[in-house]
């Protein structure tokens, strides 16, 4: 799916600015935590989430070079599981939610490895078809479903977890949760996993023909996908106490494809990036124009045309440019 | 009862095939999937409702109108977003192709609700369609009539444009060879351009067409898009014919399996789609490349 010719392995992000970036985040998120205004801390938890989800994404599209438009269907099913469970089965308590996040989590991946199962053959157009079909099946269900799901009044009520009641130290524990992540997705990535993903990516015939079991490593990497995708949605139902069907929703999935492709595919840490702006993005547009989403869509358009490797290319080209 | 089924899933086939035929062979031409197919479907409709209900104030004339000129306006916006954007990007990964596409769903929708808001709109059946029309014993509404006429027409008129003209013989050139087609004096540029231009007139029409039977939505966008691939999937990406013998095949599932499962026609469609991918993952019609 990527060119061959510039074969950029995730271990080639520019050293110097990976290690500014990770002490500048932490720093920055820290002090944030401590001295943040309510409102803040607010849009601060939902950029967490929205990295955590992106960074998941990445998985598939930028390591694995699987272009899947349903990713917010493994968002949604996380935190629809767990909001069920809470609200229609009083699965409340500190072992009651954890349990319900256990189950969310495992819900979502025994979805992913159904849709994988059927998709993994395909590639190219049909895969970005199918997932996009597929994901819209699942909004469906959600947003018909209304007995269970509260179809389009959402579901809420959603009890969450005692003692994280509070903004402050839901986005502490938030913060402390995806930075673990942030960590052991990194440590996936540059596994031999991480790499005979990124050589399926590049060239899969070859990969195929040195004994990689190609079909086998793509279904591991939708799924694992997807189990971290489930996560940020389970604390999307906590934070905000309900779920909605637009969790599900294309759009979802398109934003989080925006904000990974924003951000660069081929560094582990454009995802990052890309949701942070992303979502500054689309926090200050609406205060400029009603036609914020215009905007977006224009940004995007302009983001394809004139730097299709995303920010972190554009400061790699200046970066090298210096030396 | 079964004879009126089989005339409505006719005529769902025929608004099918139209708005899947370009998104077909934009892929079988271009190399490219268009995400925002269905948001043309979508713009259409909003505007044929404005022009019928607005400046003709719900008229057969409005609906007359509506029918030359919707297409023809989405004709031209489809030109403009070749020229503008997608001829840039032909070389580029996939990924970087579909970005572009999902900006334009972005504005269209944006467009819509701002123009148009989130409510329902349609625009009466014109009064020549309005009765009811005897066939083989059974009343068939005269507009599904009239809708299966144009679908046939139009599928009769593209298959005269792809395999009896000059302009067809060059299409088929650059679908089957892009870079021999070039080294042979082809103009691949206009060729890709003229593409989008039918392909979005085609949807065009499609959106116009089923405007009196449905309501134009916020929403209409993304259904489309959903109804198109399942049609290009079982048909098979880059196939006409494929995408012909699809919508025929879908048409006729949604039309019977209502009498079976009212509620869920959709799930028919995507267990016909898993069946064929499991069997056939390139479509009935498709070539695995």
């Amino acid at each position: 799916m990527t060119s061959t010719s510039e074969v950029i392995l995730p271990a080639s992000s520019p050293v110097r600015l990976r290690h500014v970036g990770i002490v500048l985040v932490l720093a920055a998120g820290l002090a944030l935590g401590a001295f943040g205004s309510e409102t803040l801390l607010v849009q601060a938890t939902d950029i967490l989430l929205f990295v955590l989800f992106a960074l998941s994404l990445n998985l598939v599209v930028g390591q694995s070079g699987m272009v899947s438009m349903c990713h917010a269907a493994f968002f949604a099913t996380g935190g629809y599981v767990f909001g069920v469970l809470q609200v229609r089965y009083g699965w409340t308590g500190t072992g009651g939610a954890a349990a319900a996040a256990g189950l969310a989590i495992a819900a979502s991946v025994l979805l992913a490895l159904v849709i994988g199962l059927l998709i993994i053959r395909v590639s190219h157009a049909y895969f970005i078809m199918l997932t996009l079909a597929l994901g819209q099946l699942v909004y469906i269900v959600i947003w018909k479903w209304h007995s269970m799901t509260g179809g389009d009044d959402g579901l809420i009520g959603i009890a969450g977890v005692p003692g994280l009641q509070d903004t402050r130290t839901f986005y502490v524990v938030a913060f402390g949760i995806v930075a673990s992540c942030t960590g052991l997705l990194f440590v996936f990535a540059r596994s031999s996993f991480g790499h005979t993903l990124t050589a399926i990516r590049d060239n899969p015939l070859r990969a195929a023909y040195i004994g990689v079991p190609v079909r086998l490593f793509r279904l591991a990497a939708f799924v694992l996908a997807a189990a971290f995708a489930a996560l940020a949605g389970v604390g999307q139902a906590i934070f905000h106490r309900g779920m909605f069907p637009s969790s599900a929703s294309f759009i979802t999935s398109a934003d989080a494809l925006v904000a990974v492709v924003l951000g660069g595919t081929q560094w582990f840490l454009g995802p990052i990036i890309g949701a942070i702006t992303f979502k500054i993005l689309s926090f200050g547009l609406p205060h400029l124009t009603n036609y914020w989403l215009s905007c977006l869509g224009i940004v995007i358009i302009v983001v394809a045309l004139s730097f299709p490797g995303g920010l972190l290319s554009l400061a790699a080209r200046f970066d090298s440019r210096r030396k | 009862m079964l004879w009126l089924q089989f005339m409505s899933g006719l005529q769902s086939a025929a608004i099918l095939f139209l708005l899947a035929a370009g998104l077909s062979i934009i892929y079988g031409v271009c190399h490219l999937l268009n995400l925002a197919h269905g948001s043309f479907f979508m713009l259409a409709m909003f505007l044929a409702y404005s022009i019928t209900e607005k400046f003709f104030s719900n008229s057969d004339t409005g609906f007359l109108v509506a029918v030359i000129l919707v297409p023809s306006l989405i004709a031209i916006l489809g030109i403009l977003v070749e020229v503008l954007i997608f001829r840039h990007l032909y070389k580029a990964d996939v990924l970087v192709q579909i970005l572009p596409s999902i900006g334009l769903i972005f504005i269209a929708a944006d467009l819509v609700r701002g123009v148009w808001g989130l409510e329902s709109r349609s625009i009466d059946t014109p009064s020549w369609f309005s009765e009811p029309v005897a066939v083989m014993g059974a009343y068939i509404p005269g507009y599904y009539l009239f809708i299966i006429g144009t679908g046939a027409l139009v599928s009769v008129l593209v298959w005269f444009l792809v395999n009896r003209t000059p302009w067809g013989l060059l299409i088929r050139a650059t679908a089957a060879n892009r870079d021999a087609a070039l080294g042979l004096g082809v103009n691949v540029r206009w060729m890709f351009t003229s593409v989008f231009g039918l392909s979005s007139w085609l949807v065009g029409l499609a959106g116009v067409l089923i405007l009196p039977l449905a309501g134009a939505n916020p929403g209409s966008d993304l259904d489309a898009t959903v109804d198109a691939f399942a049609v290009v999937v079982i048909g098979g990406l880059g196939s006409i014919w494929g995408a012909l013998a699809a919508a025929l095949l879908i048409g006729m599932v949604k039309a019977f399996g209502i009498l079976v499962v009212p509620q869920f026609t959709i799930a028919f469609v995507f267990i016909l789609m898993a069946v064929v991918l499991l069997v056939r993952p390139a479509g009935l019609f498709g070539k695995l490349s």
